[in-house]
């Protein structure tokens, strides 16, 4: 006779795959909300980083006020300048949501101020 | 004799899983939605911030701010001004000669000259009981 139904494994393994693919489906959209939030991250670091580079190339003073509010909802950011002859190299590091620290550094001509 | 169809409880079997797992399966989707909706979003900021930034500090190297609440710059013999529309849409508003009027970003509920700075409000509203809301400071240069 044949059995009728299905088995109690083919219904595990239905659901089993059914349990997959939605942690897939639900780790890539995960991913993308923290990859678009972390290009956000970016362009906030790239303000921060023209900032720093303007007050170098024109010799104004760093506001430190400015800087934390630019610095507020970028994790663990570090800015750090390096002289060498008239130019000045600024980086900013920050750590994004999704993988590793990013840092983006600008060269500009110093025009003798204080960074 | 063959069995034709099914039986009642089979039936009733079915009908049950279906409405467990119909709403399951509705909210996922609607919750996966919202996640590409938001990370859309983001993206956009991100392309709405670099904008607005660009612009504001072509103006602000360029002309002389104007005293008073209004975010306004005298570049020569123009005269422009950053306003957020009813729309939500923020304008930079000058006359042809000058660049014209142009839309740089949308969903803006806020637009205020604060210390050192534009500080921009962004909502985007996901469904009529969840916003979400985000902060963008563009420093500007002191003079």
């Amino acid at each position: 006779m044949r059995a009728r139904g299905a088995t109690l494994v083919e219904l595990m393994i239905t659901v089993a795959i059914i349990g997959i693919g939605s942690a897939i489906i639900t780790g890539a959209a995960r991913q993308a909300l923290l990859a678009g939030f972390g290009e956000l991250q970016r362009e906030r670091a790239l303000v921060l980083l023209e900032y720093h580079a303007g007050c170098v190339a024109s010799g104004r003073p760093i506001d430190d006020a400015v800087v934390q509010r630019l610095v507020e909802s970028l994790p663990d950011t570090r800015v750090t300048t390096r002289r060498a002859d008239e130019l000045t190299t600024i980086t900013v590091q920050w750590r994004p949501p999704l993988g590793l620290t990013q840092q983006r550094s600008l060269t500009v001509f110093d025009a003798g101020g204080e960074p | 004799m063959t069995r034709r169809g099914f039986t009642m409880v089979e039936l009733a079997i079915v009908l049950s899983i279906s409405v467990l797992l119909i709403p399951m399966v509705y909210a996922g989707a609607q919750a996966i939605e919202e996640v590409h909706e938001l990370a859309l979003w983001h993206l956009r900021s991100a392309d709405q911030l670099h904008s607005v930034a660009e612009e504001l500090r072509l103006d602000e190297r360029g002309g002389e701010r104007q005293p008073g609440a209004t975010l306004a710059w005298q570049r020569g013999t123009c005269r422009v001004v950053y306003r957020v529309d009813e729309h939500g849409v923020l304008l930079r508003e000058a006359s042809v000669a000058c660049g014209g009027t142009r839309a740089l970003a949308t969903g803006v509920t806020t637009l205020a000259a604060v210390e050192g700075g534009v500080e921009l409000e962004l909502t985007h509203v996901l469904r009529p009981t969840r916003q979400e809301r985000t902060h963008l400071f563009i420093p500007l240069e002191a003079k």
